[in-house]
């Protein structure tokens, strides 16, 4: 009996239903983030599984369920959650949602930030809300979401400062790591064709011109004038590698390699973490600057 | 003593023209050697530049690299203070050196200023900070 009742405090002890603070997340990168913050006193709820898309996201009746029982709920912000306006009428008054990216610098896809090979330009005008791909900004993000648990569990404060504290130091080797990594690719050879106006402020951090260009998506297959245009452009603008999406349209690929010299860059993960291999915030960003360097530093 | 003067003309003749061959083969061999227009090096070539390093506490080793290539490995103080002299491309979006350095023990935290002075460009300084041993990585553009 005795060993029963130790069995089951022991599993008790064991399990984050102790935690002291419950977190339910939007986006993954923020799940990872949670967790070093949080330790051992947060249960983080990820609601957005890695692999999936945020942009085409929106919360169903279970994932509201799962919800519940958060204290606090953290989101990107910056627009990526079309459905945050309407979420608190399906939440407790005493819950609290986070938009952790609203008060990070936003960078604005523009001319100024990037070249444009898209006719219309894509997405021109709009903020780019995957403010994580700069290092910098999910230093700011760790420091934003330490005071929130400490204000949410002000009995854990001091943990939640000195977790983020190492989080924010060991985000800094990673930044440090990603400068000499990228050092190996000349600065007149920065510019990042993608799929996805999705690297901003990465391409801010690190000396790229971003250039998002239509056709390298599974959304939509171009006309073959777009695709000329997009061809002359990418040539016009010496460009050696594109970095498409997971489920580029092959066809149009193989005309973009054939009719520029370009080769085919690996795939970048711009939304969320990635696959099994890219589980966390810090694999995601080592695995999209090895595919850059690899992709850009030789002609 | 006094000789016939044709003798004498021609000697001072024969003296004249055996001092004129050598001079005149000399500034024929320069005119051929000197080239019709100076090559002015292009940024995308290299350009000449001078790396100097200046230091609160002397590093007891310096390596700049560019591109994975090692431009400049220092490894005393006195060839730390005599810096270098090479040819560097410099696009206008500029270049990225990897800066090393390392310090005796118990040095505190200091500063390496770097220093590059390209021909015809203003010179610019980026500062590397560090402790035992430091690396990162140094952006020098012209163009702003």
């Amino acid at each position: 009996m005795n060993r029963f009742v130790i069995l089951l405090l022991w599993c008790g002890l064991g399990s984050s239903a102790w935690a002291e603070l419950k977190v339910a997340t939007l986006h993954p990168v923020l799940t990872d983030l949670a967790q070093h913050v949080g330790g051992e006193h947060v249960e983080v709820i990820g609601v957005l599984k890695p692999g999936s898309d945020p942009h085409d996201f929106s919360p169903s009746s279970g994932d509201i369920r799962k919800m519940s029982t958060a204290r606090l709920i953290l989101a990107s912000g910056k627009g990526i959650e079309p459905y945050l306006p309407k979420l608190p009428d399906s939440l407790s008054k005493h819950q609290e949602i986070l938009e952790v990216g609203k008060t990070i610098p936003s960078l604005t896809i523009s001319e100024e930030n990037g070249l444009f090979v898209c006719c219309p330009h894509h997405s021109e005008g709009s903020l780019d809300p995957h403010w994580w791909h700069s290092v910098k900004n999910m230093q700011r993000a760790t420091k934003i979401v330490s005071k929130a648990f400490a204000n949410a569990d002000p009995a854990n404060a001091s943990a939640y400062k000195a977790q983020a504290k190492r989080y924010e130091k060991h985000l800094g080797t990673l930044a440090k790591w990603a400068r000499k990594e990228v050092a190996k690719i000349p600065r007149n050879r920065r510019k990042l064709a993608t799929a996805h106006a999705a690297y901003t402020y990465f391409c801010q951090d690190y000396g790229f011109q971003s250039m998002p260009v239509q056709g390298l998506t599974k959304e939509r297959e171009p006309s073959s004038q777009y695709l000329a245009d997009v061809i002359t452009d990418l040539k016009d603008n010496g460009i050696t590698a594109v970095f498409p999406e997971a489920q580029a349209n092959p066809k149009v690929l193989k005309e973009m390699v054939r009719g520029t010299g370009a080769k085919i860059g690996g795939r970048l993960f711009a939304d969320y973490t990635g696959n099994e291999k890219t589980t966390t915030y810090e694999a995601m960003f080592r695995h999209n600057v090895t595919t850059i360097v690899n992709g850009l530093a030789k002609p | 003593m006094r000789g016939f003067p044709l003798i004498n003309g021609a000697l001072i003749l024969i003296a004249l023209v055996v001092a004129l061959i050598p001079l005149v083969r000399l500034t024929s061999a320069q005119r051929a050697e000197l080239p019709t227009t100076v090559p002015t090096p292009t940024p995308s070539q290299g350009i000449p530049v001078t790396i100097s390093a200046r230091y609160a506490h002397p590093p007891t080793q310096l390596v700049i690299s560019h591109l994975g290539q090692e431009l400049w490995s220092a490894a005393s103080r006195s060839e730390i203070d005599e810096g270098v002299n090479l040819a560097l491309p410099l696009p206008e979006e500029g270049i990225d050196l990897l800066v090393t350095a390392a310090w005796p023990n118990g040095t505190p935290n200091t500063a390496l200023e770097i220093t590059l002075e390209p021909e015809s460009l203003r010179e610019q300084s980026k500062v590397l900070w560090g402790e035992g041993q430091a690396e990162d990585v140094l952006t020098f553009q012209w163009n702003d």
